[in-house]
């Protein structure tokens, strides 16, 4: 069966917010944020994005592991970053904050050697405002699944302007993912007491995808046997036949109404901004 | 006159089938009719379905001849969504026909997809919460709800539609003995107002209870009787489906009896007179899972001996599958410890487990992968580092022992390609490589009828070298005939264990368990045999018929 994300209904003004409103929070902060390149407006856009999580009042325990998880990944990114970008050119015209005098990053093979490393403004700068917003994003990411009604998801992607047969396939899919990781669970189990273990598969990419086959094989057919049974089952109930009726209705409040237009005017004046570059990297007095 | 529906010289053939699953059927269903069809697993009953609600031909590809006729009308110049309009189909797994998060929006999902307008959805939705008594359940997530109350939302979603002839699809499949009452005294009791039924279903012993006016008995894709409850209860096979007891006695009183399969062997029987000892002990353990609602396991304390045979019962979600996952440390306790052969769970890995106790899931699809049933059985051997020719020879000892070494050319033929009884047989052959002492079987009457079900426990039973069976099921008959042990837990926790016929004469208990006795226990326990073994239907007959039949 399709289960859902956990959905936790609170009292919350970011729960109040009509479900069409929380999928544009997924598109509109990714699209002010990847015009801003000024760390300090993209610490404010982070500070708004962990408010938001934070009003959600998601307990840390539900929300713990894809943050650890996350973090990991931003701190490997960065890390890599760090090291092998080179400002754009700017690096040779900004203070140099860190030295490393012996282990650093070539431009070719073996990458990593006995060379001198310099963390620059720019580099620093750079990461910096990279990691800001790479977690403002998630900021909303995460939040999103367990503020929506998934009875929401379908009604909110067709009022959002797409036909409904793909708005109830975004709404299906968006519930395919907890029903599939539990399949998956359960073939993982079922081949570990065959003395499988997931985590000690090795080899190439080619090798590695041929011994994931007892976890892929079983997942995947039984994915598309449960499909098959699920288009049945629709099918049986009349849909796709003609003009749908969603019984449940959605209607903007000012609170709607206010967050519409703070995004609006928010995505505007960045994208102004941008273009007057006014969102460039800013250096602290004294680091260009 | 026409009646509801009606089906004419109906064959079906599917397009990768080797030969027909539907021959030469005639049937017909009346308004205000409940008509059960009966027959072993494999017989046709689903097909015929799946060409009366238009599945057949609109979603499977195939050869149809035939007609059906619904009021009169054919259906082949029907579009799905006309036939639906008057033919309901509640599915055999409420899991696959929930399709909305909600309660409210899946029963509303037929209702939206009509197109009526808002205030009529929402009257006809609430009404058939009401008559399935789910009304407080409307605004629950359909993935929270119990194996009963998804078939009762499934059900809600259909009746929704008002629909003139409704179709069941092994509806009681998943559910307890005393939901399954229930959901037959409901349905029945809509037939009085016209509505036409045909339910599909191997639990006919609970069918016969709400006194269906006709029976179909398929056999091998034809129907072999259509007629009164009466003349089916003379012709079916005992052994192939589920009889009350007292029709077999009847039957038995007048005709001499098929040969029978050995009876199984239990603790302390002619294995010899090896004494059984602890192989798994729990200790006051303790689980919740990370994303659920209290305990599942709360507080068990208990021992799977070996050798022995012990069935496991409970409720859905009562903590069953949990508790034995725990003794391959699949799940780990939060408190308390398990000890599998004298050692803790927690110094073993899964594997070292998995040689002691195998463990074989509800569905073999879950396990399966591999292109040819010889790679499949090399699989695990291989796991242990042994070299391909010892792993192809304990393949070998492990197919014999479930008897699957007789089908032609099995080694080679793949094992997607192999019936779900045979996929059944080779996960257990699967296990079986790992050579453990004791193995645990995860609902065996799954997809299989009770006769299937059975047969299997038998042939599990005596598979030498395996010394024990523990089992999970939701069946009494089969709790009753192949345990010599019972645990039954509720609510994550142990509330009785002890001989199936002590367990399970407590009418009391049975119903908080939501189990119902069976006309088999009662004849059991009515019998009160002098060695205190329980027998079944054909058996129990005869040796009431005379007692000196059965040694």
């Amino acid at each position: 069966m399709l289960v859902a994300w956990r959905y936790r209904p609170r009292d919350t003004w970011v729960h109040r917010l009509d479900p069409r409103v929380k999928i544009l929070t997924l598109v509109v902060p990714v699209l002010i944020a990847a015009q801003v390149q000024d760390v300090r407006w993209m610490l404010l856009l982070f500070a708004v994005g962990i408010a938001y999580h934070l009003s959600a009042r998601i307990p840390w325990h539900d929300v713990r592991r894809p943050w650890t998880y996350f973090s990991v990944f931003v701190l490997v990114l960065v890390s890599v970053n760090a090291l092998v970008f080179t400002g754009g050119g700017q690096t040779a015209h900004s203070r140099v904050l860190l030295s490393w005098p012996w282990l650093g990053f070539r431009g070719g093979f073996p990458f990593l050697a006995p060379h001198a490393y310099h963390l620059t403004a720019a580099v620093a700068l750079f990461v910096l405002a990279q990691a800001l917003r790479m977690y403002s994003i998630a900021a909303y990411a995460f939040t999103f699944p367990f503020v929506v009604d998934p009875a929401d998801y379908g009604v909110a992607f067709n009022r959002l302007g797409l036909p409904y047969k793909i708005a109830f396939a975004m709404d299906m899919a968006f519930r395919y993912v907890p029903a599939l990781a539990r399949e998956l669970q359960t073939t993982v189990d079922a081949q570990r007491v065959r003395g499988y273990e997931l985590d000690q598969v090795r080899g190439g990419p080619i090798g590695r995808s041929v011994r994931l086959a007892p976890v892929v094989v079983p997942v995947v057919l039984n994915a598309i046997l449960g499909a098959e049974d699920i288009v049945d089952a629709m099918d049986l109930r009349g849909f796709g036949t003609g003009k749908r009726t969603w019984l449940r209705q959605l209607a903007y409040q000012d609170l709607d109404r206010w967050a519409l237009g703070v995004m609006a005017l928010t995505l505007v004046v960045a994208t102004v901004a941008d273009l007057t570059g006014y969102l460039n990297p800013w250096y602290p007095p004294g680091w260009r | 006159m026409s009646g509801a529906l009606v089906a004419r010289g109906l064959s079906f053939q599917y397009a990768a089938g080797t030969e027909p699953a539907l021959r030469d059927v005639d049937l017909r269903l009346d308004p205000g009719e409940m008509v059960l069809v009966a027959g072993p697993s494999g017989c046709g009953k689903s097909t015929l379905l799946k060409c009366l609600n238009g599945l057949i031909p609109h979603s499977y590809r195939g050869a149809l001849s035939g007609s059906v006729e619904l009021f009169g009308e054919r259906t082949d110049g029907m579009t799905l969504q006309r036939i639906s309009a008057q033919v309901g189909t509640v599915l055999q797994d409420p899991d696959k026909q929930l399709v909305a998060a909600t309660v409210r929006a899946d029963i509303a999902f037929g209702l939206e997809n009509r197109g009526l307008p808002r205030a009529a959805i929402r009257n006809a939705l609430e009404e058939a919460a009401a008559a399935l008594k789910i009304t407080p359940l409307l605004e629950r997530p359909t993935a929270a709800l119990s194996g009963g109350e998804r078939q009762r939302v499934a059900l809600a979603g259909v009746l929704a539609l008002a629909p003139r002839i409704m179709l069941l699809d092994e509806p009681l499949a998943n559910l307890d003995p005393a939901t399954a009452m229930e959901l037959l005294a409901f349905v029945r009791a809509r037939t009085r107002n016209g509505l036409a039924v045909l339910v599909v279903e191997h639990r006919v012993e609970d069918v016969l209870e709400v006194s269906p006016d006709r029976v179909l008995y398929m056999s091998g894709g034809r129907i072999e009787y259509a007629g009164g409850v009466d003349g089916f209860l003379r012709v079916a096979d005992p052994q192939a489906v589920k009889l009350p007891f007292q029709a077999v006695r009847r039957r038995f009183a007048t005709a001499t009896p098929p040969p029978r399969p050995s009876p199984i062997k239990g603790e302390g029987d002619s294995r010899g007179p090896r004494e059984a000892v602890p192989l798994v002990t729990y200790d006051q353990v303790h689980y919740a899972y990370p994303a659920g609602d209290g305990e599942a396991v709360g507080g068990i304390s208990t021992t799977l001996r070996s050798p022995s045979k012990m069935a496991i019962l409970g409720p859905n979600g009562s903590g069953k599958s949990t508790l034995l996952k725990m003794a391959l440390g699949l799940v780990r306790p939060d408190r308390g410890t398990v000890v599998v052969g004298g050692a803790p769970t927690t110094a073993q890995t899964v594997a070292q487990l998995a040689r002691q106790v195998a463990y074989v899931f509800q569905s073999p699809r879950q396990m399966l992968f591999a292109n040819t049933v010889r790679e499949e059985l090399a699989f695990a051997p291989r796991n242990q580092g042994l070299e391909p020719a010892q792993a192809e020879e304990i393949g070998r000892q492990a197919l014999q022992a479930v008897g699957l070494d007789q089908v032609d050319g099995i080694w080679d033929r793949s094992p997607y390609a192999l019936s779900f009884g045979q996929q059944k047989r080779l996960a257990i052959a699967t296990a079986l490589t790992l050579r453990p002492r004791a193995i645990i079987v995860d609902e065996p009457s799954a997809g299989q009828d009770y006769g299937q079900a059975a047969a299997f426990l038998d042939e599990v039973g005596a598979i030498p070298g395996l010394e024990s069976v523990y089992f999970i099921t939701h069946d009494v008959d089969l709790a009753l005939l192949f345990s010599d042990r019972c645990l039954l837990l509720r609510g994550g926790r142990l509330e009785a264990q002890g001989r199936p016929l002590e367990v399970l004469a407590d009418r009391a208990r049975l119903a908080a368990f939501r189990l119902r006795p069976t006309s088999l226990l009662a004849a059991n326990l009515a019998a009160s045999l002098p060695d205190g073994r329980p027998l079944d239907a054909v058996d129990l007959a005869l040796r009431l018929q005379n007692p000196k039949t059965i040694p």
